[in-house]
């Protein structure tokens, strides 16, 4: 292996108003290797892929290109210097064929006319070197997710480009599709291209990553070379393939270095009432489910946890009539047979969902006009609107949740993200379901607020509702939850009862698959 | 600081400069022209305008919710010549002779409605574009207009009273005016006061929140379509009288002189905003526009060119406001 440093970065540093999404990250990417990085949600990932291929600024610290000093301005000026990314969202249009899609934008035009480019057998090549099925003439719109990738890699190969970024390439392929997006990321390493390669899914890692660097709160944890994680001390004495147990157990290692060191601090059971029960799931499969089995009681707080893409959301979803699924959920007893949104609320279920911006607020709205829209009748009299109790609810809940805002008729979207959050929560407590669902409560909320969100929580579930919290933060789910359920990639791996001293590296190994 | 930007609010609130851009409209006017600032011709421009305002109540509502109706004209025409037709002529096919002005007019908004259910079942159920699916309803309309009587007009042989809504006075009141007055109130309630209202405005705010809320939007949006298409043929039945003629070629353009009216009072294509008061001010404006440059004897096509220029200018004012009033809250959401 070339031993040749590629990128290196020193001390980079990136703040955005309020936030610092890098604190000082050093490491090496080096030439020829797949590099893969790692890390939950927020924790400076992308904020290091946005700076390398130009998409931000950073604003400090150094970052060494071919050992000079690399600073790119915009993607096309990272492009230009070799630099690529093959996005999640892919790029391609389409309505056009193949042929139009490579030279989209840079056209070989005469008196308006378009002539064929000479650089297109070039790509042409290249993507024949990488899959044969492709022809020019092809509408994309016929093609898969993975022939769709291999366009847009050979797009980013013919400007001559020597490191590719791969942003979770494999999130929306099949199982077979992946092997063969595996087979072209080890073609492009045989052609001396680096790979930085991005995924949730860490068994990938050990099939062809070369290092990993985990992030985590804006900070490097870690960079290993995947022979080192997997506990053998060189790589000559490492396989070309490891075994089930051994990915295993590197997952978990990687878990650990993803979240770190978990306080667990104090953990108050809830007055929950187990001969109660309200919820019940039974055998849930949906495209994204496999099998999920569990329960929920009157006056507890029942915890999802796993990583990112383990399932948690989609569990969310089914039970809020929102996804189709095969299996049996009964609410209170009786059989659910609703399929919409509605449905779910007539039936008892309530939801803040995990986008808060997208999905929850209505933010050019009033504080008073968002509280009472999931049940307007709380502020009708007679048919009517009553502005007074608008004011009353408002008040109420604006206490009760001590909001910060100037007055309550400021508009959400100009409160803080944990404000919004008590709004948008404060909206789904009117509604006065028995069931509430949670998806990422805390999330983007700062650490006072995040606390008195847990502490209503707390309350809620005490005062005889049951609460169901979907979070990718442990201590979160430690602290808070009565019963966890731990997922991994649409599984339910376990359910655990939650106390003090809970082992932490039980519910790692969990959520990594093992 | 704080304390003078919050007295001095209402000075910023787009409704309010959007009343003084009347104000300054009809300043301009009546310096210009003596034919303009007086009590007759403010009763003239109250009465042309009465259609915009009413249908324009409807379409505020409907454009809160991101959408739009651009078959308003062309049902206007198609009610104002069925309903003429039913007092005139009856059905003759069913045998049925002239029918009694108040059945006529049931039968219309009856009619009027069903077009609202065409607009909203294209729209909720097979997820056209309202645009699409009320520009083909638009021709659909006119269409009907025109073969209600062999395209021609329908002038003679109106019953005693047609023209009393349309023209005629209670208490020296015009009716026009009542009936403009009391949709000004009913739908000002229905914005602030009803279900209708608040969950227009939340769903043209947040489809998604909307949806996540468990708001119907489907529904609303169909309901409102309906009472616009309701709104259109009570038009209609107004401009028949008033005109004392059946005519299918009215409210030709009507459409977008509503949707205008609608923009100028402040409720974006984008929805989740808007308020009636600021559709009828911009009712207003775009009528003495019309009636001022008359006055003036400027020649029709320049009063579309002017039309043209208020809509783009209207908005401007309104993004700009909406930046100003973004950017002013953002600093003070930070300060806080």
């Amino acid at each position: 292996m070339n031993n040749d440093v590629i990128v290196e970065v020193r001390g980079l540093t990136k703040e955005f108003p309020g936030v610092k999404a890098l604190k000082g990250v050093d490491f090496d990417i080096k030439r020829g290797s797949v590099h893969c990085v790692v890390g939950e949600n927020g924790a400076g990932k992308s904020t290091f892929i946005k700076i390398l291929t130009g998409a931000h600024r950073r604003t400090g610290g150094s970052l060494k290109y071919n050992g000079k000093d690399f600073d790119p301005k915009s993607i096309r000026e990272a492009m230009d210097n070799g630099i690529s990314v093959l996005y999640q969202e892919l790029n391609v249009v389409d309505d056009l064929t193949t042929e139009e899609n490579l030279t989209l934008g840079k056209e070989n035009t005469k008196w308006g006319f378009i002539r064929k480019s000479e650089g297109l057998n070039k790509t042409m090549d290249i993507i024949r070197s990488l899959d044969d099925s492709i022809e020019l003439d092809m509408p994309v719109d016929q093609l898969s997710v993975a022939q769709k990738q291999v366009i847009e890699i050979a797009k980013a190969l013919s400007t001559d480009c020597s490191v590719l970024v791969m942003d979770e390439p494999t999130a929306s392929l099949s199982e077979d599709e992946v092997r063969r997006l595996f087979l072209t990321v080890k073609k492009l390493k045989e052609q001396g291209i680096t790979i930085v390669f991005i995924s949730h899914k860490l068994s990938e890692i050990f099939e062809i990553g070369d290092y990993v660097t985990v992030f985590r709160d804006g900070e490097m944890i870690g960079t290993k070379s995947v022979p080192e994680i997997a506990g053998y001390d060189d790589a000559a004495g490492c396989p070309d393939t490891f075994d089930d147990a051994t990915v295993a157990e590197a997952c978990t290692e990687l878990v650990r270095m993803m979240i770190g060191k978990v306080i667990v601090q104090e953990y108050v059971p809830s007055t929950s009432d187990y001969s109660t029960k309200l919820l019940e799931v039974k055998n849930v499969n949906n495209r994204r489910l496999k099998n999920i089995n569990f329960e929920l009681y009157k006056g507890e707080i029942l915890g999802f946890y796993g990583l990112v893409g383990a399932g948690k959301t989609e569990v969310g979803r089914v039970l809020y009539g929102i996804d189709d699924y095969e299996g049996e959920i009964s609410v209170n007893g009786k059989k659910a047979e609703y399929k919409n949104v509605i449905g779910a609320l007539d039936a008892g279920l309530a939801m803040v969902p995990e986008e808060r911006r997208v999905d929850g607020i209505f933010g050019q709205l009033s504080i008073r006009a968002n509280i009472p829209l999931m049940r307007m009748d709380s502020v009708m009299n007679s048919g009517l609107i009553s502005r007074i109790k608008e004011n009353r609810l408002a008040d109420k809940f604006m206490n009760m949740m001590s909001v910060a805002a100037k007055d309550r008729e400021q508009a959400v979207a100009f409160l803080s993200g944990g404000n919004q959050q008590k709004v948008v929560i404060a909206k789904c407590l009117n509604r006065d379901a028995d069931i509430i669902m949670l998806d990422e409560p805390t999330r983007g909320v700062d650490v006072g607020a995040k606390e008195e969100i847990h502490e209503i929580i707390r309350d809620l579930a005490n005062e005889g509702k049951s609460i169901i919290v979907f979070s990718s933060e442990l201590p979160e789910i430690t602290n808070l939850c009565d019963r966890i359920v731990l997922m991994h990639d649409g599984n339910v791996g376990e359910i655990m009862k939650n106390q003090k001293d809970v082992d932490v590296d039980h519910i790692m190994s969990v959520v990594a698959g093992g | 600081m704080a304390n003078k930007t919050n007295k001095l609010k209402f000075l910023t609130h787009p409704t309010f400069i959007l009343f003084l851009v009347f104000v300054a409209l009809n300043l301009f006017f009546a310096f210009s022209t003596p034919r303009f600032f007086k009590l007759s011709n403010y009763m003239n421009i109250i009465r042309q305008s009465t259609m915009i305002m009413i249908v324009g109540c409807g379409c505020t509502f409907l454009m809160m919710t991101e959408s739009l109706d651009l078959s308003v004209g062309s049902n206007l025409a198609l009610s104002c010549m069925v309903y003429s037709f039913l007092v005139v002529f009856g059905i003759p096919g069913l045998g049925i002779g002239p029918l009694p002005l108040w059945a006529a007019g049931i039968i219309v908004l009856i009619i009027g409605g069903l077009i609202g259910v065409l607009n909203a079942v294209l729209v909720t159920r097979f997820d056209f574009e309202p645009f699409i699916a009320t520009l083909g309803v638009m021709y659909i309309g006119r269409g009907l207009a025109l073969a209600t009587f062999d395209g021609k007009s329908i002038r003679t042989g109106f019953p005693d009273g047609f023209e009393v809504i349309g023209n005629d006075s209670i208490l020296g009141v015009p009716y026009l005016f009542i009936f403009v007055f009391l949709a000004i109130v009913i739908f000002s309630i229905l914005h602030k006061k009803t279900l209708l209202g608040k969950h227009a405005i939340a769903i043209g705010c947040n489809k998604n929140a909307a949806f996540f809320s468990g708001l119907n939007p489907k529904r609303i949006v169909t309901r409102l379509y309906i009472i616009t298409g309701c709104l259109a043929a009570f038009a209609g039945i107004l401009t028949a009288s008033r005109l004392e003629h059946g005519d299918p070629r009215t409210g030709t353009g009507f459409e977008f002189t509503v949707l205008v009216a609608v923009l100028l009072g402040g409720t974006p294509l984008s929805g989740g905003n808007g308020t009636i008061l600021g559709t009828v001010i911009g009712a207003l404006i775009i009528t003495v526009l019309g009636n001022g440059l008359n006055a003036m004897d400027i020649l029709k096509f320049w009063q579309i060119v002017f039309k043209g220029i208020i809509l783009i200018g209207a908005i401007v004012l309104h993004s700009q406001l909406r930046a100003r009033r973004r950017n002013a809250l953002i600093a003070a959401g930070t300060k806080a």
